[in-house]
């Protein structure tokens, strides 16, 4: 050993260990420089020392006040061993945090609004997918979700949407370099699978902290990608200390509905009150009018149907009656309470996570391995995931350093459940099917030749075949969907990076980064032989291979030096590549030839799928600050990318931004008791952005299937534009921060306003221009919006309670400003009986109506026909607004209280605002499978509104009196919807606010003489329950949050017959060795 | 470093030109198609009474919705036919192009005639002629001046065609590139266009009649003229007939005739009935089998009542059978051409009053020798009772011939409900549901609602122009009966 030693620790006020300082330790005479880390025990030792004096040793850490100790001396054989206190610094805005590019910045000299989450502010427990812990947590961030269970994909909206095509989705950036989020082949509005998105793949144990860049002011950096925000994840690395450390973590938790449909369980299958047929002593069949009317001897007997008129639960009330089904078993019709239950299971979820790290003043690293398992809320849904990470760092020389990771995940899925409109979403049948239907019946899902023998309504059924609720298709069993029908996908990713940097002098630094994200997702699907809703009822199978590749190169030099005393300057210039791969191949192939053999050459006729999809973006950016003294700091940046997805003449293209920060605090000397901080922010950003590759040209493309051996070929329905230009999006901000009462109040507001221009839009156009859609820069849409947050200390004793509380609230007024000439709605997504678009002069997600509407007066009653007593509809079909889906307001109340080695954390997640057309409430409606249908089933249901009378010309007109007429339950629903296509749009209205109760958790840290013994440094044992209940919810038998089937834009406001979001309770022990 | 994006953006799955012949097999393929199969069968085939419709089709049962995708299907087709004309640019006079452009501009006007006897008035004149130069919105012509520009446009596209031109061959799926059979289609079309417009505009309906008939050799003349497109059985769902399709893909529940058809069909004694429909299953059951048709636009209360093994779905053995010989889809036949002659006879419009039963009887004829039914001989008793004039009205000489052509065009939707509306036979009784129309069969189809929103001044003056609105009663203007 060359050198002297040094060893020290660090500690609070209160004389805790405090882990994790940043120990700089300086000699400027001797040109020694070393950046070392507390351990868990707040240790830290640093060997090869030049012996000598004048050494500065330097304690930083976030959260505290640092400290500088100069003017030491280190001999060689001397064990200096230095104790160190640090004050905690209140003032929670002199934090340092990890700004754009990954550079860290003092919070007080950044003229944006960020924020940013330590990793034990993130959910406490097993969130597979991370992005769902930032709900209610930051404000101006919305988190929805797929109603696809743990493994599925979340949706995060900064500051409302900005964009008409696309997701609006913010780009994930881990350790700098941007990962791949896309959520290739979502589901759709009918039907698909949910198979995760990217950033479900992070470990969440992995992650140090999370900052939020709110929009382009933040994240001009990361040019066109970041016009949505960024969210920036930093992993944990290794510590420099004495020995290994070693983290182990097991988390535990069961999942059960939180909201499910509201059941009736009063009537049974039938219509009208009664059965709907009768199977005569004689064996014949009668419909059961023929059989009263004959006063038979018999038995009721159910049909098979596909409409209402069969399946529906409109029927006698169940008290009992022997009846035959429509298979021919014989059974009494009695409530089945568990129809729904009965069939999902408690997701079960198991993650268990161990790291290990150390390291010295030269190399650091830290390695962990991370298993979760999930056994899904669907019966035989399972999620495997292997995460495998190491991260190093290290010291080549003085001057040039390595900072490298690895990170292995391996996923492995089996049947996730199917979405939307599709006859395998388990929920479709089971919403709808009647409430007399016993699930040990249902579970029975191949004929026999019994049944075949005693059926009523099937056409040829055979034994072996699946066995359907109804004749058709578009309720398969689910029982049969579990059993016989199996999906399986495997993705194997490997996100990495490596970056030098070298000191080139103390003040000038050059660093180069190059990062990669690839996977491969293997997806097998089949239908076995005898899926009623398969080809010729022989099967069908599907494999593809998709490949994706995302590669980042960077090269930055960074300045930072003083001119005279008061000024500071940082400027960094750099430039980036960016390309992007997805190459995708498979097979489908339908009717097995030999059953039970799953493989393509195995079908009767099969299909190929390819799909290649390449881009390129090259940049070059500078961004720098000025400082002048402690107290005000101008920020500029400029960034300008060619990207190869348009053409020659355009792909280049310029944004910059600028912002201030003034600490009115310190220019004024102002802290005072009362008021101590006091900052002022403002920021102008642009950030340009050049939409997909292929959008310049028309094409042809030949048919997947020829017609007899005789190629088929077509033109595009997209007409493209050559001169395609890039979008840009402006956006502006001004806020302020301030502390009161030493730190006990702290509090932060931001105005903001972002617009995008010239859009890259695929504009719907009528189908008489040939054409679906033209592609074309046009629109504008406004987003405007106030950003609040609270935060406090509200009690702090002596004895060590603690009680923190923040508050947070953004109310974002989006609007669309213009669309393309001659056009004035683009429309988003559609559905049955409702369409999404934008709207110029409205907000972004309205929702309109696209089948009947009720007749009002000129007050919005309903008018009610005095002959029928029933609600009077439109004739034909109607076009009209019936809601918006953009939520007035967002909030999050997060709590928490310490006391010695107890915390107790409890979030409370708000959103007011929003509508949810749900296709759910319709099929419930259809059926009569709810409890909203069971009042008046009698003949005394009275429809609310007022009486109407026609007019001369055959319009309606309201008399004012109220409606007292009474009718028959089943009536009235029908007139609100008897089918898909037949149903008043604004009665599947629900209004989608709600303040939830998201999360409680409770975790206590063992003292160390409780230790069991002295090799465990420390217990951690927790208890959370998350999604628990509803403070507020309007929505009728589904969860406002998790009800849409995909993630993007075309989902927005509609939920279709959505799987229940689960409430999860678990528990979650952390063993430090 | 931004030199290899133009290679980088160049789309790697699809040419940005191409040999038309792959795009008009393609046209020619799905536009044939079209007219047949689950939803057409349901919603067009449940008024003109062939199929029984049902709830889960709910226009069947007259409410109201709008046929969004027969509006897109329809210009799609057409914005394919404008991209031939596109890549035969500048060969309009040369015989590498000149025959291949009048083919598919006469292939176009039959898919603008469907078009147009569906809806109404529809954007004709002022659509897209090429993407460089979009028409975002056009405004709808009245269907008078489509049927007067298309009768014009097929007389100079039947003049541009020259025998000795390049053709598109085996792509041809109707003709393999038989430009003289093209001629004969062509003036076929002639004839049917002409004849839609008997009750609108006598004095064109006459001059276009009987230009058609002037020389019969140039009409089709038998059914190895029909316009067909050959389908497939072990293949893709795409390549099957769309009657079978409808049976391997579609819903159970909606694969029942009507009453009206099986009713006729037994009243008639027809040798096709056991061909084209299947016994019931109760009545097999009972050993007794025999045929039923379901009634049409049932209320709920009627439709609860049914019991659908009473009832006949089309013949599992061949219409419903991939067993059995694929069956060819139909765009025009040589029974249709016949059909027609016999109405212009019966008018004296290019043939005489006398010729009508000849023509008349040819086209039954050949309707029988066609599959599924493939009967070369009718009964005797068939010709004598049913296909004899002797003795009726002109009137009721035209209702024989429309009850043929209705019985012919089984699973030909669209041409069985214009020529049901023009003439008003066979006189078919609405179902007891009210649904949109108090329970009057509807007379055309509603205008697509992407139309409605995105073309909307359009729209709203074309909707002006219906006697009833953008509803199932307004008639299209030649619909005068």
């Amino acid at each position: 050993q060359t050198g002297a030693s040094v060893t020290g620790v660090v500690k609070d006020a209160g004389g805790g260990a405090l882990p994790g300082v940043s120990v700089k330790i300086e000699n400027k005479d001797k040109n020694f420089r070393s950046n070392i880390a507390t351990n868990m025990q707040g240790l830290f030792s640093a060997g090869g020392i030049p012996p000598g004096g004048g050494y500065t040793f330097t304690f930083t850490s976030i959260g505290y006040k640092t400290k500088v100790l100069e003017g030491y001396t280190i001999n060689l054989l001397d064990k200096l061993s230095i104790v160190v206190t640090l004050d905690e610094d209140a003032t929670k805005l002199n934090d340092v945090v990890i700004t754009a590019l990954g550079i860290k910045r003092n919070k007080k000299a950044l003229g944006y609004s960020m924020a940013e989450l330590k990793g034990n502010e993130l959910t406490q427990g097993s969130e597979v997918n991370v992005a769902n812990s930032l709900s209610g947590k930051v404000s101006g961030v919305q988190v929805s979700r797929a109603s696809s269970g743990s493994g599925g994909s979340s949706k995060v909206v900064i500051r409302g949407n900005n964009s008409l095509i696309g997701n609006s989705q913010p780009l994930y950036v881990v350790d700098g370099v941007p990962i791949d989020n896309q959520n290739i082949g979502a589901a759709s509005s009918s039907g698909g699978t949910d198979y995760g998105d990217g950033i479900s793949n992070i470990n969440p144990d992995d992650i140090a902290t999370i900052s939020v860049l709110k929009g382009p002011n933040a994240a001009a950096l990361y040019g066109q990608r970041g016009s949505n925000g960024v969210i920036l994840i930093t992993t944990k690395t290794g510590t420099a200390g004495k020995g290994m450390n070693i983290q182990v973590n097991s988390d535990f938790s069961v999942g059960s509905a939180l909201v499910a449909p509201d059941f009736q369980n009063v009537y049974g299958q039938g219509l009208n009150g009664d059965f709907t047929h009768f199977r005569k002593s004689d064996g014949t069949i009668v419909t059961m009018k023929q059989a009263l009317d004959g006063g038979f001897a018999g038995t009721p007997k159910m049909s098979g149907g596909r409409d209402r008129l069969t399946r529906s639960s409109w029927g006698p009330k169940m008290e009992g009656q022997p009846y035959e089904d429509q298979w021919g078993n014989l059974l009494s019709l009695t409530p089945q309470s568990d129809t729904y239950t009965g069939f999902f299971q408690n997701e079960k979820q198991l993650t268990n996570n161990v790291s290990v790290e150390g390291g010295n003043e030269k190399v650091n690293y830290r390695l962990s391995y991370a298993n979760t398992y999930v056994d899904g809320y669907v019966p035989t849904n399972k999620l495997k995931k292997n995460n495998f990470n190491l991260r190093t760092q290290a010291s080549i020389t003085d001057k040039f350093k390595l900072d490298a990771k690895l990170n292995y995940i391996i996923q492995d899925a089996t049947n996730r459940p199917t979405l939307s409109d599709a006859s395998d979403n388990p929920a479709y049948l089971l919403i709808s099917q009647p409430r007399s239907i016993p699930m040990n019946i249902l579970g029975q899902y191949k004929w026999t030749a019994a049944d075949v023998a005693k059926q009523l309504g099937y056409s040829s059924p055979v034994p072996g075949l699946e066995k359907t609720y109804a004749t058709n298709s578009s309720t398969a069993n689910p029982f049969w969907t579990i059993n016989e029908t199996k999906n399986t996908d495997r993705r194997d990713r490997v996100i990495g990076f490596l970056r030098l940097s070298y000191d080139i002098e103390p003040w000038l630094k050059l660093s180069a980064t190059g990062g990669t994200d690839f996977y491969t997702d293997q997806r097998l699907r089949y239908r076995a032989v005898n899926t009623y809703q398969s080809l010729n009822r022989k099967g069908d199978m599907s494999e593809t291979v998709i490949r994706v590749r995302e590669d980042n190169f960077d090269a930055l030099l960074n300045s930072n030096f003083k001119i005279k005393e008061d000024f500071s300057v940082t400027w960094n210039l750099g430039a980036s590549h960016l390309s992007r791969y997805l190459r995708q191949t498979g097979n489908t192939g339908s009717q097995f030839v030999v059953p039970n053999l799953y493989v393509i050459n195995n079908t009767l006729t099969n299909s190929y799928l390819f799909d290649l999809v390449e881009s390129k973006i090259n940049s070059v950016y500078t961004s720098g600050q000025i400082g002048y003294k402690d107290y005000l700091f101008l920020d500029l940046s400029a960034r300008n990318d060619w990207s190869s997805t348009l053409n020659n003449n355009n792909n280049s293209f310029f944004y910059p931004s600028a912002s201030a920060s003034f600490i009115a605090s310190e220019a004024f000397g102002m802290s005072g008791k009362t008021l101590r901080y006091l900052k002022f922010r403002g920021s102008w950003a642009q950030a340009g952005s050049s939409g997909n590759p292929y959008q310049l040209t028309g094409t042809y493309s030949l048919d997947q299937f020829s017609h007899g051996g005789v190629p088929l070929a077509s033109f595009t329905t997209v007409i493209p534009d050559k001169n395609l230009k890039n979008e840009l999006t402006t956006s502006i901000e001004f806020g302020s921060d301030l502390e009161l009462w030493g730190g006990r109040l702290g509090l932060g507001f931001t105005l903001y306003q972002a617009s995008t221009k010239k859009q890259i839009l695929d504009v719907p156009i009528a189908p008489s221009s040939l054409f679906n859609v033209m592609r074309i820069n046009a629109g504008e849409i406004r987003n405007r919006g106030i950003e609040l947050s609270l935060n406090g200390t509200p009690i702090k004793t002596a004895s060590g309670f603690t009680w923190k509380t923040t508050f947070n609230f953004n109310k974002n007024v989006n609007k669309v400003l213009s669309l393309a000439p001659g056009v004035e709605t683009f429309l988003m997504g559609s559905d049955r009986g409702i369409n999404v678009v934008a709207q110029v002069g409205r907000p972004f997600g309205e929702l309109i109506g696209t089948q009947f509407a009720w007749l009002k007066d000129e007050n919005g009653n309903r008018l009610i026909d005095p002959d029928t007593g029933l609600p009077l509809r439109s004739n034909g079909r109607v076009v009209e607004r019936i809601g918006n889906a953009q939520p007035d307001w967002l909030g999050g109340f997060f709590n928490s209280f310490s006391y010695k080695g107890f915390t107790l954390n409890a979030l409370v997640d708000i959103r007011q605002g929003g509508m949810i057309f749900s296709q759910s409430n319709r099929e419930e409606i259809i059926y009569g499978t709810t409890n909203k249908t069971v009042a008046g089933r009698d003949g005394s249901y009275v429809a609310s509104g007022v009486v109407g009378k026609k007019n001369a010309d055959g319009s309606w007109s309201g008399t004012g009196a109220q409606n007292t007429k009474s009718v028959k339950a089943q009536d009235y629903w029908n007139m609100v919807a008897s089918d898909k296509e037949v149903m008043v749009s604004e009665e599947m209205l629900n209004d989608g606010s709600y303040i939830a109760m998201r999360e409680i958790s409770l975790r206590y840290q063992l003292p160390a003489k409780l230790m069991p013994t002295s090799k465990i440094k420390s217990i951690t044992l927790g208890v959370y329950g998350r999604n628990l209940f509803y403070f507020q919810r309007k929505t009728d038998g589904f969860s406002p949050e998790a009800s849409a089937f995909n993630t993007s834009n075309s989902s927005i406001g509609i939920e279709s017959t959505s799987l229940p979001m689960l409430r999860n309770i678990g528990f979650n022990l952390n063993i430090g060795l | 470093c931004t030199k290899d994006f133009e290679r980088l953006n160049t789309p790697p799955t699809s040419v940005t030109t191409i040999d038309p012949s792959l795009v008009f097999s393609r046209v020619l393929k799905d536009g044939t198609f079209a007219e047949g199969g689950e939803l057409p069968n349901n919603k067009l085939g449940s008024w003109t009474q062939h199929w029984a419709g049902g709830p889960v089709v709910p226009v069947s049962r007259y409410l109201e919705s709008a046929e969004d995708a027969v509006w897109e299907q329809h210009y799609s087709l057409i914005k394919d036919l404008k991209q031939i004309s596109l890549e035969l640019k500048g060969k309009e006079s040369d015989p590498s192009g000149r025959s291949k452009l009048a083919i598919a501009r006469i292939y176009e006007i039959s898919i603008w005639q469907r078009l147009t006897d569906l809806f109404g008035d529809v954007p004709y004149s002022q659509i897209t002629k090429d993407p460089a130069n979009v028409q975002v919105i056009a405004p709808f012509d009245t269907q008078e001046s489509i049927y007067t520009s298309l009768i014009a446009d097929l007389n100079s596209a039947i003049a541009q065609l020259n025998d000795n031109d390049e053709s598109y061959g085996t792509a041809d799926f109707f003709y393999k590139g038989s430009i003289p059979q093209w001629r004969k289609f062509g003036n076929s079309l002639k004839l049917r266009l002409g004849l839609r417009l008997r009750y609108a505009n006598p004095a064109l309906a006459r001059s276009t009649v009987e230009s058609a008939m002037a020389n019969p050799a140039l009409l089709l003349s038998g059914n190895a003229d029909n316009a067909a497109v050959p389908t497939f059985n072990n293949a893709q769902p795409v390549n099957t007939n769309p009657m079978l399709r409808q049976f391997q893909t579609g819903s159970s529940d909606l694969r029942y005739l009507a009453a009206a058809l099986i009713d006729k069909l037994k009243e008639y004694s027809d040798p096709r009935l056991p061909l084209l429909a299947q016994p019931t299953v109760n009545s097999v059951k009972a050993g007794k089998p025999d045929y039923a048709g379901l009634g049409v636009a049932l209320t709920d209360a009627q439709l609860s009542q049914v019991i659908r093994d009473n009832y006949s779905t089309p013949s599992l053995s061949t219409w419903f059978s991939a067993a059995f010989a694929p069956i060819p889809t139909y765009a025009l036949t040589y029974s249709e051409v016949s059909f027609f002659k016999a109405e212009a006879a019966l008018l004296g419009w290019g043939a005489s009053s006398g010729d009508a039963e000849t023509f008349f009887k040819a086209g039954v004829t050949a309707a029988f020798q066609l599959a599924p039914y493939s009967i070369n001989t009718i009964p005797p008793a068939y010709n004598t009772t049913v296909l004899s004039f002797t003795g009726l009205s002109d009137a009721q000489k035209l209702e024989k011939i429309m009850t043929q052509k209705w019985i012919h065009l089984f699973g030909r939707n669209y041409e069985a409900f214009a020529e049901w509306r023009r003439n008003g036979y066979p006189v078919l009784t609405p179902g007891s549901n009210p649904g949109s129309t108090g329970g009057k069969i509807p007379r055309r189809a509603i205008y697509s609602t992407r139309e409605a929103q995105l073309n909307n001044a359009n729209y709203q003056a074309a909707v002006g122009r219906l006697s009833n609105g953008d509803s199932f009663l307004s008639k299209v203007w030649w619909d005068k009966r």
